[in-house]
């Protein structure tokens, strides 16, 4: 549509080739995770590819109208799939879903025909031309707060994450999956196309403050997730946790820790989607998700030795265990970011040591103890079930130790997405003199 | 171009010697040209036709009236694409303009008429009535609502203006046994005809400024020069008549009532038809005409548009019955639409047709699937749709997907449209009102979506009373398959035509290259802005 300057352009580049493999992989385990005897499951696999097929397309897109396009077809499948199937509140967590979806495409759309009108070079919405966007700073400053609240909300980060806990603990298993693994990923891919790509000054001024909300969020996730009962919202608040990392990663951009977040991105999909999965099986097995009404599940007999020990690597991996997807991930982003925002990198390491504290507690009251015999009579877990759990475990395991399977995609790509910035050690100076001295005593400490 | 203020001449002379040799006229402005109006004379012939066939009794008027309404709506389709970027010649002395815009919202108009008789036949047939006078008075309706797209003169305005409020007032008061298409007949008639005085004392004052003349183009040419209180208060009072039939808010208290109390397919004609008609008339008088207050009216509409986003859809939110929904919604979309009407920009005013040719799909669709509902069930309140995913799939695809396209969620067609008139606000630097559109389009996706939650999440055991005894679906009764092939057709144009909305984006663009009135404002825009600047 020339009018309108909305040109179908698709592409691909480091940045978007892991994020399709990893929608196309997510779905697929998704759809074989699903039972077939799934109540109106027709619906239910219609919708899933239709997720999908918006996901890609905004990760192909090439042209921003596109992306937006693309961005808001995924809403309303995903919000079906969440009010459909799922917990009992599960039509107040896709309300609310649908709303918070709403309020970032509209405040994304409003972003984007600024980025593509207030542009002095012309007009125009693909991301070659606004990559040399030239706007006046005054704008710039305004269509920088709409893209991050479009993108936060979709991650989501801390001030706006309101909708994610219930609806990572409504929706189903192969919806929470997909929402967890995949939908989150929109928002980090499109801060990294369009705030770091398109306004890259604008994001430098800016990133310190991220650079803080991350680890805010980080520490908000851990410290939530230890005090939850429930393992489906324990899940969400790591993710959240996690989802803070990688804005902690973005906002320093630079090349080793945008690096780090593409594997975070990936790592953080698999790790996710496996924990959801598992605590799925968990829950058709036993019957509750409640952390105090499991005990004893590695039991070899009458327990789920199988989907527990999974589960044990899925938590190990998610608190950044060595030899795991995750800590690959996590090493580079404190690698990356640490010259730059050495505090809120030492917080977010801080918030790294309280995942383990939540996984081992969690596991310590699910995965060991005695089991209730009165309860315990649990049905085995057929191979085709088990499917999914294990290539997604292969997978964290194998990328772990070799992490170029993170890390080898996106090099190039974000190498040149990286940021030039001012050298860390005028930063440190301009610190205020309190905190210097402080961050010195961690760094002994660390 | 005025007549000179003394001649003495009756206005029959003065025709007569303008035809041959008047000074500033030129001699085709005032040839009568009967071939512009050849679309309505199709409809008039089938309205006749219509009426002759009733006399013959109801067997043979239920029998022939859908196939001359077929045939005369589609001839005028026909001569309207014939018509088409044909070169513009004023016709009947002046009174009569049968540019692009007059062809695009003429073939809106005739479209929504179509569909609407198609999704009737078995509503009018079901509750009773005879056909043939509801075909004739909706004929008649569509005739003034065509008139007063190409009106160029105050006087045939008002005359199209009538014809048309008289013909919905007797169309929403059709059905004489329910008591509220009574009332709403007898709101609607209350209202409207305050307002077509109001318009009759602001034609007169406009008039008057003229010194005698009634064409718009005196009375353009008048306001230029004239700039007093009472121009003021003719383009208030102008302003307010064309507020009230495009149903913005304040002026929009009548739409509600009227909405939940007429005959269902006369509101699916009220709500595209109608409307359509009003923003041609605004375009006329505001664009054509009100140039000179370009200012004040362009201010006067951003309020207008700006309440009716607010309240059209934060009420909505509220409602209990569909139609009244749909009331709301209208109110909340013609305040959209009212966006590319305040840009004055090429692109706002394309966005405008294109955006009311979506609504005309997205809109009937809707209206198909609920007089499809209600007819097998009777019923119209949203909570009678739970559960509905499971007895009638189609029903629920066809709303769903008119209702997502309302809201403007890709890749419907309301999402083309709606991003179109916002681009357009932005491009012309109206924040303000793309980001209540925008945020307002948040709120109605709300309740849009809420509607589809009903049908498609409730679980089977959660299906309403009235789902429960749902009857078998049939399509084997007189008039259903019209109805069906209105809502196939609707649903979809709205699914695909936005992804394949190239050929509609083109035509709207050509709708607005083709009128000079419009080029002119756009130029005299642009002008100003580069003087500004």
């Amino acid at each position: 549509m020339p009018q309108l300057g909305l040109e179908f352009h698709l592409g691909l580049d480091g940045l978007s080739l892991p994020l399709v493999g990893l929608t196309a992989l997510i779905t697929l385990l998704s759809v074989a995770e699903s039972s077939p005897e799934e109540p109106r499951g027709r619906l239910l696999y219609g919708l899933l590819l239709a997720a999908d097929f918006g996901l890609t397309g905004a990760f192909l897109a090439r042209n921003a109208l596109l992306f937006v396009l693309a961005f808001e077809i995924t809403l309303i499948p995903t919000t079906l799939l969440l009010a459909i199937w799922g917990g009992e509140r599960r039509a107040t967590a896709a309300i609310r879903y649908l709303m918070y979806g709403a309020v970032s495409g509209v405040a994304l759309l409003a972003g984007v025909l600024a980025l593509g009108l207030l542009n002095t070079n012309g007009f125009s919405f693909a991301y070659d031309d606004l990559a040399q966007v030239s706007l006046p700073p005054g704008s710039q400053r305004w269509i920088m707060g709409l893209l991050l609240l479009a993108f936060g909300l979709k991650m989501p980060v801390l001030p706006l994450h309101g909708w994610q806990p219930l609806a990572y603990s409504q929706a189903s298993t192969p919806v929470a999956m997909q929402l967890s693994g995949v939908v989150s990923k929109l928002g980090a891919y499109g801060l990294l196309r369009f705030a770091v790509g398109m306004m890259g000054d604008t994001w430098a001024a800016w990133a310190p403050a991220i650079a803080v909300l991350g680890m805010v969020s980080a520490l908000y996730g851990a410290l939530n997730a230890i005090a939850q009962t429930d393992m489906r919202r324990l899940v969400a608040y790591s993710s959240l946790g996690h989802m803070g990392l990688l804005m902690l990663a973005i906002s320093a951009a630079s090349p080793l820790s945008l690096q780090g977040a593409m594997a975070q991105i990936l790592a953080h999909g698999l790790i996710t989607s496996l924990l959801f999965c598992l605590v799925g099986m968990i829950e058709t097995r036993t019957g509750t998700t409640e952390i105090a009404g499991l005990s004893g599940l590695l039991n070899p007999c009458r327990g789920l030795p199988f989907t527990s020990g999974l589960f044990l690597l899925a938590l190990m991996a998610s608190a950044g265990v060595p030899g795991q997807a995750g800590f690959v991930a996590e090493m580079v982003i404190y690698q990356g970011s640490f010259t730059l925002y050495p505090i809120p990198t030492l917080g977010c390491l801080l918030a790294s040591g309280l995942t383990a504290v939540y996984a081992v507690r969690l596991f310590n009251r699910v995965g060991f103890g005695r089991l209730d015999n009165a309860l315990a009579d649990y049905s085995r877990t057929s191979w085709q079930e088990r499917v999914p759990a294990l290539s997604l475990s292969m997978l964290v395991i194998v990328a772990g130790l070799w992490p170029n399977l993170l890390l080898g995609w996106s090099e190039g790509a974000t190498a040149s997405l990286a940021l030039t910035h001012p050298s860390p050690s005028v930063l440190v100076a301009a610190l205020p003199s309190a905190a210097v001295p402080q961050a010195a005593a961690l760094l002994e400490l660390s | 171009m005025t007549y000179p203020l003394d001649a003495p001449s009756t206005l029959l002379a003065e025709l007569g010697s303008a035809a041959t040799s008047a000074p500033g006229l030129g001699v085709t402005a005032l040839q009568l040209n009967a071939g512009a109006i050849a679309p309505e004379s199709a409809v008039l012939v089938a309205l006749l036709l219509c009426l002759l066939v009733d006399l013959a009794g109801e067997k043979a008027a239920s029998r022939w009236v859908p196939s001359i309404c077929y045939a005369g709506l589609g001839t005028s389709l026909v001569l309207l694409a014939l018509q088409w970027d044909a070169p513009v010649e004023p016709s009947f002395l002046g009174s009569f303009l049968a540019d692009n815009l007059a062809v695009a919202f003429r073939a809106v108009v005739a479209a929504s008429t179509l569909l609407s008789l198609l999704i009737s036949w078995r509503y009018v047939e079901q509750s009773g009535t005879p056909v043939g006078e509801y075909a004739a008075i909706l004929l008649a309706a569509t005739l003034g609502a065509m008139f007063l797209c190409g009106a160029t003169d105050l006087v045939s305005i008002f005359v199209a203006l009538e014809t048309l409020s008289v013909s919905s007032y007797l169309l929403s008061g059709y059905m004489k046994r329910d008591a509220r298409s009574g009332e709403a007949a007898l709101k609607y008639l209350l209202v409207g005809s305050s307002a077509a005085a109001v318009f009759l004392y602001g034609a007169s004052l406009l008039y008057g400024l003229t010194g005698g003349s009634t064409s718009l183009e005196a009375v353009g040419l008048a306001l230029q020069t004239s700039a007093t209180p009472v121009t003021a208060l003719a383009l208030v009072f102008v302003l307010a008549t064309v507020a009230f039939k495009i149903a913005a808010v304040p002026f929009h208290q009548w739409t509600p009532d009227v909405y939940e109390g007429s005959p269902t397919p006369v509101v699916a004609f009220l709500s595209v038809g109608s409307k359509t008609a009003g923003f041609a008339l605004a375009l006329r008088l505001l664009v054509g005409c009100f140039d000179s207050f370009d200012a004040q009216w362009k201010v006067l509409f951003t309020v207008l548009a700006i309440l009716s986003m607010t309240l059209g859809n934060v009420v909505a939110l509220a409602q209990t019955s569909m139609k009244r929904m749909l009331a709301y919604s209208s109110i909340g979309q013609a305040g959209f639409v009212m966006i590319g009407l305040v840009c004055g920009t090429e692109e706002g005013f394309a966005a405008m047709v294109l955006y009311l040719a979506a609504y005309l799909f997205m809109n009937l669709g809707a209206f198909a699937c609920i007089i499809l509902f209600s007819l097998r069930t009777g019923s119209d309140r949203i909570s009678d749709y739970a559960g509905l995913y499971q007895k009638d799939p189609l029903i629920t695809l066809g709303l769903s997907l008119c209702l997502l396209s309302l809201g403007g969620i890709p890749p419907m067609l309301g999402f083309f449209g709606k991003i179109y008139l916002f681009f357009a606000g932005w491009a012309d630097h109206q924040y303000l009102l793309v980001v209540v559109g925008l945020i307002t389009s948040v709120v109605s996706i709300y309740y849009y979506i809420s509607v589809i939650k009903m049908m498609v999440v409730k679980e089977p055991q959660e299906a309403s009373d009235v789902v429960k005894a749902y009857p078998a679906i049939t399509w084997n009764l007189a008039g259903m398959q019209p109805l069906r092939a209105a809502l196939v057709a609707c649903v979809l144009i709205t699914a695909v035509g936005g992804v394949l909305s190239n050929p509609l984006f083109n035509w709207a663009n050509g709708a607005v290259a083709g009128t000079p009135m419009l080029q002119k404002a756009i130029a005299l825009g642009s002008a100003t802005v580069a003087a500004l600047g």
